[in-house]
Protein backbone atom coordinates (compact mmCIF):
# COMPACT_ATOMS: atom_id res chain seq x y z
CA UNK A 1 0.00 0.00 0.00
CA UNK A 2 1.43 3.62 -1.16
CA UNK A 3 1.11 6.25 2.01
CA UNK A 4 -0.28 9.02 -0.24
CA UNK A 5 -3.60 10.41 1.37
CA UNK A 6 -6.17 9.07 -0.36
CA UNK A 7 -4.96 5.69 0.64
CA UNK A 8 -4.27 6.26 4.36
CA UNK A 9 -7.75 8.24 4.12
CA UNK A 10 -9.82 4.63 2.69
CA UNK A 11 -6.99 2.81 5.64
CA UNK A 12 -9.11 4.99 8.06
CA UNK A 13 -12.82 4.98 6.83
CA UNK A 14 -13.62 1.10 5.87
CA UNK A 15 -17.10 1.32 4.96
CA UNK A 16 -18.05 3.49 8.10
CA UNK A 17 -18.78 6.67 6.57
CA UNK A 18 -20.35 9.11 9.43
CA UNK A 19 -18.65 7.50 12.31
CA UNK A 20 -16.18 9.17 13.95
CA UNK A 21 -12.62 8.10 12.28
CA UNK A 22 -14.96 9.04 9.44
CA UNK A 23 -16.16 12.46 10.68
CA UNK A 24 -12.37 13.56 12.15
CA UNK A 25 -10.57 12.57 8.46
CA UNK A 26 -13.20 14.49 7.10
CA UNK A 27 -13.16 17.79 8.87
CA UNK A 28 -8.97 17.60 8.16
CA UNK A 29 -9.65 17.33 4.90
CA UNK A 30 -11.83 19.63 4.32
CA UNK A 31 -9.74 21.99 6.62
CA UNK A 32 -12.00 22.46 9.57
CA UNK A 33 -9.70 21.95 12.36
CA UNK A 34 -9.92 21.76 15.95
CA UNK A 35 -8.71 24.66 17.88
CA UNK A 36 -7.82 25.15 21.58
CA UNK A 37 -10.72 25.97 24.00
CA UNK A 38 -8.61 26.08 27.10
CA UNK A 39 -5.46 25.21 28.82
CA UNK A 40 -4.46 25.59 32.80
CA UNK A 41 -1.59 24.25 34.80
CA UNK A 42 -2.31 21.39 36.73
CA UNK A 43 -1.70 22.51 39.91
CA UNK A 44 -5.17 24.68 39.18
CA UNK A 45 -6.85 21.68 39.24
CA UNK A 46 -8.72 20.76 42.18
CA UNK A 47 -6.60 18.28 44.94
CA UNK A 48 -9.04 15.64 45.35
CA UNK A 49 -10.12 15.21 41.31
CA UNK A 50 -6.40 15.42 40.56
CA UNK A 51 -6.01 12.18 42.22
CA UNK A 52 -8.82 10.86 40.56
CA UNK A 53 -6.74 11.87 37.41
CA UNK A 54 -3.45 10.06 38.94
CA UNK A 55 -5.34 6.86 39.75
CA UNK A 56 -7.37 6.42 35.86
CA UNK A 57 -5.07 8.33 33.58
CA UNK A 58 -5.84 9.14 30.17
CA UNK A 59 -9.03 6.61 30.34
CA UNK A 60 -10.60 9.23 33.30
CA UNK A 61 -9.41 12.19 31.27
CA UNK A 62 -11.32 11.07 28.18
CA UNK A 63 -14.30 9.92 30.33
CA UNK A 64 -14.30 13.58 31.43
CA UNK A 65 -14.46 14.49 27.87
CA UNK A 66 -17.08 12.19 26.85
CA UNK A 67 -19.24 13.21 29.73
CA UNK A 68 -18.38 17.05 28.97
CA UNK A 69 -19.30 16.30 25.38
CA UNK A 70 -22.68 15.00 26.33
CA UNK A 71 -24.00 17.91 28.73
CA UNK A 72 -23.09 20.27 25.89
CA UNK A 73 -24.72 18.18 23.17
CA UNK A 74 -21.54 17.67 21.13
CA UNK A 75 -20.64 14.61 19.40
CA UNK A 76 -18.87 11.89 21.57
CA UNK A 77 -15.19 12.50 20.49
CA UNK A 78 -15.74 16.01 20.19
CA UNK A 79 -13.12 16.95 22.89
CA UNK A 80 -9.66 16.02 23.45
CA UNK A 81 -7.79 16.30 26.62
CA UNK A 82 -3.89 16.53 26.30
CA UNK A 83 -1.61 16.67 29.54
CA UNK A 84 1.64 18.33 28.60
CA UNK A 85 4.65 17.24 30.37
CA UNK A 86 7.46 20.05 29.96
CA UNK A 87 10.82 19.69 31.84
CA UNK A 88 12.18 22.96 30.93
CA UNK A 89 15.34 22.79 33.43
CA UNK A 90 18.68 22.26 31.57
CA UNK A 91 19.60 19.60 34.22
CA UNK A 92 18.31 18.54 37.37
CA UNK A 93 19.88 19.33 40.76
CA UNK A 94 21.62 15.86 41.17
CA UNK A 95 23.17 16.29 37.43
CA UNK A 96 26.06 18.28 38.11
CA UNK A 97 28.44 18.27 40.87
CA UNK A 98 29.51 21.75 41.71
CA UNK A 99 32.13 22.46 44.17
CA UNK A 100 33.32 25.54 46.07
CA UNK A 101 37.47 26.66 45.44
CA UNK A 102 38.12 24.52 48.53
CA UNK A 103 36.33 21.20 47.39
CA UNK A 104 33.24 21.67 48.97
CA UNK A 105 30.44 20.46 47.28
CA UNK A 106 27.07 22.70 46.99
CA UNK A 107 23.60 23.08 45.77
CA UNK A 108 23.21 23.40 41.96
CA UNK A 109 20.07 25.71 43.10
CA UNK A 110 22.95 28.63 44.63
CA UNK A 111 24.68 28.41 41.23
CA UNK A 112 21.59 28.35 38.58
CA UNK A 113 17.97 28.75 38.67
CA UNK A 114 17.98 27.09 35.34
CA UNK A 115 16.95 23.25 36.89
CA UNK A 116 14.74 21.07 36.28
CA UNK A 117 12.36 21.96 39.29
CA UNK A 118 10.88 24.31 36.73
CA UNK A 119 8.83 22.04 35.03
CA UNK A 120 5.34 22.54 33.65
CA UNK A 121 2.64 20.18 32.93
CA UNK A 122 -0.19 22.03 31.72
CA UNK A 123 -3.69 20.53 30.56
CA UNK A 124 -5.10 21.58 26.95
CA UNK A 125 -8.42 20.82 26.05
CA UNK A 126 -9.14 21.00 21.95
CA UNK A 127 -12.21 21.08 20.14
CA UNK A 128 -14.37 22.03 17.16
CA UNK A 129 -13.31 25.89 16.30
CA UNK A 130 -16.74 27.83 16.70
CA UNK A 131 -16.02 30.19 19.33
CA UNK A 132 -19.19 29.12 21.47
CA UNK A 133 -18.57 26.08 21.78
CA UNK A 134 -14.80 26.68 23.03
CA UNK A 135 -16.37 28.59 25.56
CA UNK A 136 -19.22 26.66 26.67
CA UNK A 137 -16.50 23.75 26.86
CA UNK A 138 -13.65 25.97 28.94
CA UNK A 139 -16.41 26.43 30.88
CA UNK A 140 -17.78 23.33 31.74
CA UNK A 141 -13.76 22.02 31.98
CA UNK A 142 -13.25 24.66 34.67
CA UNK A 143 -16.36 23.09 36.58
CA UNK A 144 -15.63 19.27 36.47
CA UNK A 145 -11.95 19.92 37.43
CA UNK A 146 -12.92 22.74 39.93
CA UNK A 147 -10.65 25.02 38.15
CA UNK A 148 -10.95 29.29 38.88
CA UNK A 149 -11.83 31.11 35.96
CA UNK A 150 -8.94 33.28 36.97
CA UNK A 151 -6.29 30.07 36.11
CA UNK A 152 -8.07 29.27 32.48
CA UNK A 153 -6.64 30.67 29.64
CA UNK A 154 -8.44 30.19 26.62
CA UNK B 1 -5.56 1.12 49.64
CA UNK B 2 -3.84 1.90 45.95
CA UNK B 3 -0.18 2.02 45.74
CA UNK B 4 -0.54 5.89 45.82
CA UNK B 5 -1.98 5.96 49.10
CA UNK B 6 0.43 3.41 50.73
CA UNK B 7 3.37 5.78 49.82
CA UNK B 8 1.45 9.38 50.86
CA UNK B 9 0.53 7.25 53.94
CA UNK B 10 4.22 6.50 54.98
CA UNK B 11 5.79 9.81 54.40
CA UNK B 12 2.73 10.97 57.03
CA UNK B 13 3.44 8.55 59.22
CA UNK B 14 7.03 9.65 58.96
CA UNK B 15 5.86 13.85 59.96
CA UNK B 16 5.76 14.53 56.19
CA UNK B 17 9.04 13.44 54.61
CA UNK B 18 11.24 10.29 53.76
CA UNK B 19 14.86 10.98 52.94
CA UNK B 20 16.20 7.92 50.32
CA UNK B 21 14.54 6.04 47.44
CA UNK B 22 15.57 2.94 48.72
CA UNK B 23 14.13 3.62 52.41
CA UNK B 24 11.06 4.10 50.33
CA UNK B 25 11.25 1.19 48.46
CA UNK B 26 12.22 -0.80 51.61
CA UNK B 27 9.32 0.33 53.85
CA UNK B 28 6.73 -0.17 51.19
CA UNK B 29 7.96 -3.88 50.66
CA UNK B 30 7.40 -4.52 54.50
CA UNK B 31 4.39 -2.94 54.90
CA UNK B 32 2.66 -4.50 51.73
CA UNK B 33 3.47 -7.86 53.35
CA UNK B 34 0.75 -6.78 55.27
CA UNK B 35 -1.77 -4.73 53.03
CA UNK B 36 -0.51 -6.97 49.92
CA UNK B 37 -1.84 -3.91 47.38
CA UNK B 38 -3.00 -5.28 43.87
CA UNK B 39 -0.88 -4.26 41.43
CA UNK B 40 2.90 -4.21 43.47
CA UNK B 41 5.13 -6.99 42.92
CA UNK B 42 9.04 -7.19 43.26
CA UNK B 43 11.98 -8.04 41.43
CA UNK B 44 15.20 -8.70 42.42
CA UNK B 45 17.40 -5.73 42.36
CA UNK B 46 20.94 -4.72 43.25
CA UNK B 47 19.81 -2.69 46.57
CA UNK B 48 17.13 -5.77 47.42
CA UNK B 49 13.38 -6.28 46.22
CA UNK B 50 12.14 -3.37 43.89
CA UNK B 51 8.85 -2.73 42.77
CA UNK B 52 8.90 -0.79 39.52
CA UNK B 53 5.37 0.29 40.97
CA UNK B 54 6.00 2.18 43.68
CA UNK B 55 8.84 3.63 42.06
CA UNK B 56 6.18 4.77 39.02
CA UNK B 57 4.22 5.73 41.60
CA UNK B 58 6.03 8.06 43.70
CA UNK B 59 7.05 9.74 40.36
CA UNK B 60 3.85 10.20 39.62
CA UNK B 61 2.92 11.74 42.53
CA UNK B 62 5.84 14.17 42.30
CA UNK B 63 4.67 14.86 38.93
CA UNK B 64 1.20 15.67 40.25
CA UNK B 65 2.56 17.99 42.70
CA UNK B 66 1.31 15.64 45.75
CA UNK B 67 4.98 15.04 46.97
CA UNK B 68 8.09 17.13 46.54
CA UNK B 69 11.37 15.34 45.63
CA UNK B 70 14.77 17.29 46.45
CA UNK B 71 17.85 15.96 45.20
CA UNK B 72 20.94 16.97 47.61
CA UNK B 73 23.96 17.42 45.53
CA UNK B 74 27.10 15.72 47.72
CA UNK B 75 29.01 13.56 46.23
CA UNK B 76 25.96 10.70 46.45
CA UNK B 77 22.98 11.83 45.40
CA UNK B 78 20.72 11.91 48.17
CA UNK B 79 16.65 12.17 47.43
CA UNK B 80 14.75 13.50 49.77
CA UNK B 81 10.44 12.95 48.95
CA UNK B 82 8.03 15.37 51.25
CA UNK B 83 4.30 15.63 51.01
CA UNK B 84 3.25 19.26 49.66
CA UNK B 85 0.14 20.61 51.15
CA UNK B 86 -2.08 19.20 48.42
CA UNK B 87 0.07 16.01 49.64
CA UNK B 88 -1.19 16.19 53.13
CA UNK B 89 -4.66 16.58 52.68
CA UNK B 90 -4.33 13.91 50.41
CA UNK B 91 -3.02 11.71 53.42
CA UNK B 92 -5.70 12.60 55.50
CA UNK B 93 -7.91 11.15 53.24
CA UNK B 94 -6.37 8.25 52.91
CA UNK B 95 -7.02 7.72 56.89
CA UNK B 96 -9.83 8.55 57.00
CA UNK B 97 -10.78 6.27 54.21
CA UNK B 98 -8.69 3.16 55.23
CA UNK B 99 -7.81 3.79 58.98
CA UNK B 100 -6.89 0.20 59.23
CA UNK B 101 -4.25 -0.27 56.50
CA UNK B 102 -3.05 3.58 57.28
CA UNK B 103 -2.50 2.29 60.56
CA UNK B 104 -0.72 -0.76 59.28
CA UNK B 105 1.56 1.45 57.38
CA UNK B 106 2.50 3.90 60.91
CA UNK B 107 3.01 1.03 62.74
CA UNK B 108 5.59 -0.75 59.93
CA UNK B 109 7.18 2.49 59.78
CA UNK B 110 7.50 2.56 63.58
CA UNK B 111 8.93 -0.23 64.09
CA UNK B 112 11.71 0.19 61.31
CA UNK B 113 12.23 3.60 62.70
CA UNK B 114 12.67 2.15 66.17
CA UNK B 115 14.90 -0.48 65.08
CA UNK B 116 17.21 0.60 62.71
CA UNK B 117 16.32 4.50 62.39
CA UNK B 118 15.41 4.50 58.69
CA UNK B 119 18.80 3.61 57.47
CA UNK B 120 19.10 2.32 53.75
CA UNK B 121 21.22 -0.50 54.63
CA UNK B 122 19.44 -2.34 57.66
CA UNK B 123 16.28 -2.23 55.65
CA UNK B 124 17.83 -3.31 52.60
CA UNK B 125 19.35 -6.52 54.22
CA UNK B 126 16.05 -7.54 56.03
CA UNK B 127 14.45 -6.93 52.94
CA UNK B 128 16.93 -9.60 51.22
CA UNK B 129 16.68 -11.91 54.01
CA UNK B 130 12.91 -11.83 53.77
CA UNK B 131 12.75 -12.04 49.98
CA UNK B 132 15.10 -15.07 49.79
CA UNK B 133 13.33 -16.84 52.34
CA UNK B 134 10.06 -16.38 50.64
CA UNK B 135 11.55 -17.62 47.07
CA UNK B 136 12.50 -20.67 49.56
CA UNK B 137 8.62 -20.86 50.63
CA UNK B 138 9.28 -21.29 54.20
CA UNK B 139 12.30 -22.95 54.48
CA UNK B 140 14.20 -21.38 57.22
CA UNK B 141 17.50 -21.18 55.90
CA UNK B 142 20.49 -20.81 57.90
CA UNK B 143 22.45 -17.72 57.48
CA UNK B 144 25.44 -19.61 55.63
CA UNK B 145 22.43 -20.91 53.06
CA UNK B 146 20.93 -17.32 53.06
CA UNK B 147 24.57 -16.17 52.11
CA UNK B 148 24.54 -19.00 49.20
CA UNK B 149 21.66 -17.92 48.08
CA UNK B 150 21.36 -14.27 47.60
CA UNK B 151 24.34 -14.84 44.98
CA UNK B 152 22.03 -16.67 43.21
CA UNK B 153 20.37 -12.91 43.00
CA UNK B 154 23.78 -11.12 42.44
CA UNK B 155 24.06 -10.06 46.08
CA UNK B 156 26.73 -10.62 48.18
CA UNK B 157 26.19 -10.70 51.45
CA UNK B 158 28.41 -10.72 54.58
CA UNK B 159 27.44 -12.36 57.37
CA UNK B 160 26.91 -9.34 59.52
CA UNK B 161 24.70 -7.80 56.99
CA UNK B 162 22.42 -11.52 57.29
CA UNK B 163 22.62 -11.38 61.13
CA UNK B 164 21.68 -7.56 61.48
CA UNK B 165 18.56 -8.28 58.61
CA UNK B 166 17.77 -11.39 60.51
CA UNK B 167 17.43 -9.51 63.81
CA UNK B 168 15.35 -6.73 61.81
CA UNK B 169 13.22 -9.30 59.97
CA UNK B 170 12.30 -10.80 63.27
CA UNK B 171 11.01 -7.34 64.94
CA UNK B 172 9.20 -6.59 61.97
CA UNK B 173 7.76 -10.01 61.53
CA UNK B 174 6.83 -9.96 65.43
CA UNK B 175 3.08 -9.62 66.66
CA UNK B 176 3.33 -5.81 67.23
CA UNK B 177 3.53 -5.45 63.38
CA UNK B 178 0.47 -7.61 62.48
CA UNK B 179 -2.73 -5.49 61.34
Amino acid sequence: MSLDDDSIYDALTPGNKGGKSWRIVHDVRRWRLWKRACRFRENAVNALIRRELLRGGQNRLDKMAAGIASRLGLEDGDIAFHLSDICIGLYGSGDLLFVDRQGNPYDINEASPINAESRVRTYYVFSPAEPETRRKIAAAVADELGVDVNDIAV
Amino acid sequence: MDRYDLIVSMLHANDGAIKDRTVVQKIAYFANLRLDIDGISYRDYFYGPFSREVALGLEHLVSSLFVRETVRATPIEQYTYELTEDGTDLAAKVAEESPQEHGTVRSVLAMCKEHCSLRARPLSCAAKVHFIRRKEQGHAASPPEIREMARDFGWNMTNEEIDYGMTLLGELEGPRVAA
